[in-house]
């Protein structure tokens, strides 16, 4: 089939535009492809569109100030971006956290990955033609950002995260209704998997598709799912435990191949959505586990002067923070690489050689958020 | 491996020439590093990556950072067989900041560095593409920097025509509700 495809080749070679505007919820990102009719010769990524000079204005305002900016740069998954900011501003400043804190943030956390996992899978399966399971996954979703808008007041960018604790303590009920939520979660799941994951149509349509082999994962960088669907056995979680990750039991998902080639667009669909399953896995741990005690340890005074980094594993993957204190209440530098952003480097390797119509398959499984990128 | 056995090994291979110090752990560094000649720094990243005993394959991150007098390049490297971090830092003179590229050490450090150039003028020599990554193609200067100004006015227009959509700004009434005002009421 494919040899068909390349001996079909005109030598007519044409640059189209692809994007700004991409019709699903990836931001706003551009590819300037090159094609010969259908196939690919190479697609160069374009971004930039959505910088927003986070890391220069976190110069200019204090520590705490910057939470909310931080929840701008992820924000499908803004309870996991500003746990990086924390943990490294703590580690920094050498503050404890009270451990009933550290719970609700992981729960949190947890939370949230599952309806940032939800989305991506959801939009993967748009991009591709399959419309239903978007608004399948949109159910749950719904359920969890009503669950933290009772624990934070907000449903979308939390600022829920501060350096010393969280904001709110979780309220009276709500530790009962999270865990009749992830009951009813659970349930979905595999009816989820029936529904497109072991769908015919849905794997000869993404197995195959972009292989991308440990090797390569790792030397461009890939982190978090993208990573493990690649058969990395990494996760941050379980190898550089922060916060109380070290207390829960669960395992983590490693793509094996088993729909066709290792690393493909399948591998990362069904990684998500394995992921979602030990998510649930925790928070219900986290729940059932959440001690007594106060939320907050507030901070006499943050100047620090010295240099500290953190990583988290976020739903796009080992999310990393580098932040330098000058001993004034601004830090010196403030610096985040982000899962999306070694994301997208990999697209120009794999893009070569493909249909046109696989590279939204391709951009979609590695689950890019264009703000992540730019920040 | 820790951060002083690293810093041994690399003391051996290389000697004082290169491997210029190590900022131990104290009160607010909380994060050990090792400082690095900038001449040699692409020699002393494919040491860290090829050696067994040490196999950092994966760079977490390139830092920029204005120092005064100099432009510092942080480097965050892990090593996913061995679990150890590596922090590795190298200074270049402000006026001509110049650093060999570590894009082919590891592939991705291809947009680290751009980022690095766009954002603090950092050229990389040997880099396979160095252009801005983040601003505009046509963005004057480099914003990171302590000194740098905002300029009043911006506008991608490329080229020397002036830019079609600048509209000039009507002249705003005196009082916004003398537009409801209709004759003979």
């Amino acid at each position: 089939m494919n040899e068909l495809i390349f001996s079909y080749d005109t030598g007519e070679e044409m640059v189209l535009n692809m994007g700004p505007h991409h019709p699903s919820t990836h931001g706003v990102l551009r590819f300037l492809i090159k094609t010969d009719g259908e196939i690919m010769r190479e697609a160069t990524p374009v971004v930039g569109y959505l910088h927003r000079a986070i890391e220069k204005i976190a110069e200019g305002i204090s520590y705490e100030s910057l939470y909310p900016y931080i929840d701008r740069i992820d924000y499908v998954s803004a309870m996991t971006a500003t746990h990086t900011w924390a943990l490294a501003v703590e580690k920094l400043i050498g503050h404890e956290v009270p451990e009933r804190a550290e719970y609700l943030r992981v729960i949190a956390s947890e939370l949230n990955r599952i309806s940032s996992h939800a989305i991506c899978v959801g939009v993967m399966a748009m991009d591709i033609g399959a419309v239903t399971p978007f608004p399948y996954l949109l159910r749950p979703r719904e359920a969890i950002n009503d669950l933290l808008e009772e624990l934070c007041g907000n449903r979308l960018t939390y600022n829920y995260h501060r350096t010393g604790g969280v904001s709110h303590d979780a309220p009276a009920g709500w530790v009962d209704k999270s865990l009749r939520f992830l009951d009813q979660f659970e349930r979905m799941l595999p009816e989820f998997d029936r529904l497109i994951t072991e769908n015919e149509i849905f794997i000869d349509r993404t197995a195959n598709i972009c292989a991308i082999t440990p090797e390569e994962a790792v030397a461009y960088g890939l982190v978090g799912p993208n990573l493990r669907a690649s058969g990395v056995d990494f996760d941050v979680r379980r190898d550089v435990p922060y916060s109380v990750y070290d207390r829960f039991d669960f395992d983590v998902a490693v793509g094996s191949g088993a729909r066709g080639t290792l690393g493909d667009c399948w591998d990362r669909f069904w990684l998500r959505c394995e992921e979602m399953k030990q998510s649930a896995r925790i928070a219900r741990q986290a729940l059932s586990q959440l001690p007594e005690g106060p939320v907050y340890n507030k901070p006499k005074r943050i100047r620090p002067k010295g240099e500290a980094w953190a990583r988290v594993e976020s739903a796009r993957g080992d999310m990393f923070c580098y932040v330098v204190g000058n001993g004034t209440p601004q830090p010196e530098r403030v610096h985040f690489r982000t899962g999306s952003y070694n994301a997208m480097q990999i697209v120009k390797l794999k893009s070569k050689g493909v249909m046109v119509a696989d590279l939204v398959a391709l951009i979609a499984s590695l689950d890019v958020i264009a703000p992540e990128i730019d920040r | 491996m820790n951060i002083e056995k690293i810093h041994e090994r690399l003391l051996g291979h290389f000697g004082e020439g290169v491997i210029l110090g190590l900022t131990p752990a104290e009160e607010m560094i909380r994060d050990p590093f090792i400082t690095v000649d900038p001449r040699r720094i692409d020699k002393v990243c494919l040491f860290c990556r090829v050696e067994p005993d040490l196999a950092f394959d994966f760079c977490q991150s390139i830092t920029g950072m204005d120092t005064g007098d100099t432009l510092t390049c942080v480097y965050h490297l892990f090593s996913y067989p061995k679990k150890h971090t590596l922090v590795l830092k190298t200074s270049t003179p402000r006026d001509d900041a110049h650093l060999p590229s570590i894009a082919t050490v590891w592939p991705s450090a291809d947009w680290y560095e751009r980022e690095v150039y766009d954002l603090f003028g950092v050229r990389f020599d040997g880099h396979p593409d160095l252009r801005r990554l983040l601003l505009p193609d046509d963005w004057e200067g480099h914003p990171m920097l302590k000194d740098w100004k905002q300029k009043p006015t911006y506008t991608t227009t490329v080229g020397p025509d002036a830019n079609p959509l600048a509209m000039t700004i009507p002249t705003r009434r005196e009082n916004p509700l003398d537009l409801l005002d209709t004759e003979g009421s």
